[in-house]
């Protein structure tokens, strides 16, 4: 399963990364191309496969609309 | 906590119940696969077959990474760990505990083997870097969402010129294995529930041979309990609509084309194996993926006299069965009493992304309660 991550310090090759627990570690993301601080990223096996754009990392608000939440 | 409230609230999963329980046509039983081991895990963490209809049925697929790999390929990774003192071998958590003829990973450490878990194929780079007089292999498992990671290992590798790590090969592609099981005279199915993040790397377009082809609705769904039950409720409103598309539910994450980046990697690292045996579904061509020509050096399986025998699964086990949909985990003979997470016989036992692992952990408790049909 790969998980959501928070990029707190990016380099060129890898960045380190926090999930929404404050555990921290070294994500490659050569594939994902170039992130900054405060990026999401989806991470499988120690790689960001995905960068979330802001609109997908943050979400649409929850409403009672299953359409609007998802 | 946020993401993951949001996709678990009961009134919207009650509601998304409702619907789906209006979409079912009466006297119609409805066979939906899903085909990845994550979300087989999360309807039985979370009890999503108690949202749905009696009439709609969830069948489990293929796609735990665990536990295709047949029993020929753990011997093989073990006897290359034991009949060569310098290795070490590397391997994700879940591969330690599947059983080959000759015991598991964690049996071959006991007999003196350096076997070794590891969270990323590049902890095992880097382990090679600290264990120069060593030689590292990263036994490779997992489908597209696993193989971009150790495609850029090995690209790492070679640009840093490491010369004692190499990979054991075993990743597979999805697209035969959902080949195979709709070539299958066993099974009727009226659609599936996509990877998810199998679906980031390769995005959704793969997937449309399904509809056009077999005429089955395919929808891409994400992990949380509503994500699940809204991929089935669009499902079953094609269905209603007497419409076969492909959707993506998980638009949060999947991008309809993938990662190209990732493809691209690993387009330059891999290559297509003519065959590949898969536990339960047998050999199905071009379904699994070795090292390119051009990091043929980085090859195990040309560095090491690898034996390459066949080994069947032990009588009592249905894993196969099982992983082809056929078989309901506790209808295998030796659920739960030979066969536990602690002594698994089968791989559906070991990986949490296995049926009959997920059933035991949650779905036999859920079996006890009142069914919750809405």
């Amino acid at each position: 399963m790969a998980v959501p991550l928070t990029v707190v310090e990016a380099g060129a090759l890898d960045a380190r990364c926090r999930d929404d627990d404050g555990r921290e570690e070294v994500v490659a993301v050569e594939l994902v191309g170039p992130v900054g601080a405060g990026d999401r990223v989806l991470v499988h096996a120690g790689v960001a496969l995905e960068r979330l754009t802001p609109h997908v990392a943050a979400g649409p608000a929850p409403t009672q609309s299953s359409e609007a939440v998802l | 906590m946020r993401f993951v409230d949001e996709y678990r609230d009961p009134d919207l999963a009650r509601a998304l119940s409702a619907k789906i329980s209006t979409l079912a046509e009466p006297g119609r039983h409805y066979k939906l696969m899903e085909v990845c081991g994550g979300h087989t895990h999360a309807i039985y963490r979370f009890g999503v077959h108690d949202f749905l209809p009696e009439t709609v049925e969830l069948v489990h697929g293929p796609g735990c990474p665990v536990c295709v790999i047949p029993m020929g390929r753990v011997d093989d990774g073990m006897a290359i760990a034991e009949r060569n003192p310098d290795v070490i071998l590397t391997c994700f958590g879940d591969m330690m505990r599947v059983p080959g003829s000759n015991g598991s990973f964690l049996d071959g450490n006991a007999r003196g083997a350096d076997i070794r878990m590891v969270y990323s194929p590049l902890d095992a780079l880097r382990i090679a870097r600290q264990n120069p007089d060593r030689q590292v292999i990263f036994y490779a498992i997992g489908f597209e969402t696993t193989a971009p990671s150790t495609a850029l290992t090995l690209v790492r590798a070679k640009r840093e010129g490491i010369t004692n790590f190499s990979v054991f090969c075993n990743h597979v592609t999805i697209i035969p294995a959902i080949k195979a099981i709709l070539d299958s005279p066993d099974l009727r199915l009226d659609a599936f529930v996509g990877p998810g993040h199998v679906s980031t790397v390769i995005g959704c377009r793969p997937y449309e041979f399904i509809p056009r082809d077999h005429g089955k609705p395919l929808v891409c769904a994400g992990f949380e309990p509503l994500d699940v039950l809204q991929a089935i409720e669009m499902i079953m409103r094609q269905l209603a609509d007497g419409r076969a598309e492909v959707e993506n539910q998980y638009a949060r994450i999947v991008p309809w084309d993938g990662n190209r980046q990732a493809l691209a990697t690993m387009a330059d690292v891999f290559e297509l194996r003519p065959y590949f045996e898969w536990r339960g579904l047998g050999f199905i061509s071009h379904s699994a993926l070795k090292l390119s020509q051009r990091y043929a050096d980085f090859d195990t399986e040309l560095r090491y006299d690898v034996p390459g025998v066949r080994v069947a699964d032990p009588k009592s086990c249905q894993c196969g069965e099982v992983l082809k949909g056929v078989l309901k985990p506790w209808e295998c003979k030796v659920f739960g009493t030979a066969c536990t997470p602690e002594t698994p016989i089968g791989t559906c036992m070991v990986s949490s992304e296995g049926a009959c692992a997920a059933y035991y952990n949650y779905g036999r408790y859920a079996k006890k309660r009142l069914p919750l049909h809405v």
